[in-house]
């Protein structure tokens, strides 16, 4: 039992350092203006947008952007939008067309 | 700094570390606790209103708390009026939170977007062949679209679904042949999943896949369908 306490320590504890290197490599290129591991900037935008404005914890009733009032933001949003929407039409995905994307996330 | 209203970045457990980094507009973040649970927050005189620059200044400050601790991120954009306001947001959602918490325990999110080539449809270039038919050429699109669909699940979404803890189809995906979804991944197979993804792109011709993150988990901070 206590082989299985330790062996999952030592287990946990290389994760967590092997986590924190990539963290850290990360942070670097970030400091070197280059986008993350496996980012790329446009569709890191998109990615960005698409999970602050959609997903996260809402406070209900107290939140500013309530869901309903997304496509608003993304009226005040027109700037960003039009850097992207490039990307989107190449990659196929609708992000400023009707708002359906920007309804909440499934989960 | 007497601001009017708290604008919320994280929900975390027991957070220990330090708040060393400033929240939007440089102002200074601060923790509130109540139980289990604390929020991380910091204070505006006005609601911050978002631009491309402040969605990455929330988005710094949440993957830095991701960091140190376990945490669950707010949409951009929360705010609440008072400290008392805060921590009653704590009490009453404390189950939530820390069901939340625990699913996403040891966890990033990270998303993928890929456009799968779309087949020329040689009924298109012959119109007049179904223009007497039109319940078939629906049915015909109909089939297409789906067949489509099942393709993107089969080739895309099994193989990095199989890397990770849980994974949410994302809506909102524009023309036939878009794919878009999130996964929940072990910190541990991030790389892994990288690779895949690699893979992926280096054995589907004609199709992109690609990939951000690791992101804190924006799409997996709760269980039900909103």
């Amino acid at each position: 039992m206590s082989v299985d306490r330790a062996q999952a320590e030592r287990r946990r504890k290389g994760e967590r350092e092997a986590w924190q290197a990539r963290r850290e490599a990360s942070r670097e290129r970030q400091q070197q203006g280059v986008s993350r591991a496996l980012r790329d900037r446009d569709v890191s935008l998109l990615d960005l947008v698409d999970r602050l404005l959609a997903g996260g914890v809402v406070i209900h009733g107290d939140i500013t952007l309530a869901v309903a009032d997304v496509d608003l933001v993304y009226v005040g949003l027109r700037a960003l939008i039009a850097s992207v929407e490039t990307i989107e039409r190449d990659m196929g995905v609708s992000l400023t067309a009707t708002g359906p994307s920007l309804k909440g996330s499934p989960l | 700094m007497s601001g009017s209203v708290l604008y919320v970045y994280a929900v975390s457990g027991s957070f220990s570390g330090s708040l060393a980094a400033a929240g939007l507009h440089g102002a200074p973040l601060r923790a509130i606790a109540d139980g289990p649970l604390e929020a991380i927050y910091s204070e505006h005189a006005v609601a911050p209103e978002p631009d491309e620059k402040l969605l990455w200044a929330h988005e710094q400050v949440v993957e830095d708390l991701m960091e140190s601790t376990n945490i669950l991120p707010m949409r951009f954009g929360s705010t609440v009026e008072s400290r008392e306001a805060l921590v009653g947001l704590l009490k009453e959602r404390r189950e939530e939170f820390m069901a939340s918490l625990e699913r996403v325990r040891g966890a990033v999110e990270l998303s993928v977007r890929a456009q799968l080539p779309v087949a020329a449809d040689p009924d298109k270039r012959a119109p007049s062949a179904w223009q007497s038919q039109p319940g078939t050429a629906y049915l015909l699109e109909r089939a297409r679209r789906q067949h489509r669909s099942e393709d993107a699940a089969e080739l895309i979404h099994r193989p990095l679904a199989a890397l990770a803890r849980t994974s949410a189809p994302k809506p909102g995906v524009g023309g036939p042949g878009a794919f878009k979804a999130a996964y929940l991944v072990d910190e541990e197979s991030v790389e892994a999943f990288g690779e895949r993804v690699g893979e992926l792109n280096s054995t589907l011709a004609d199709t992109k896949v690609s990939c951000t993150g690791p992101w804190p988990p924006y799409s997996f901070v709760s269980e039900a369908p909103r």
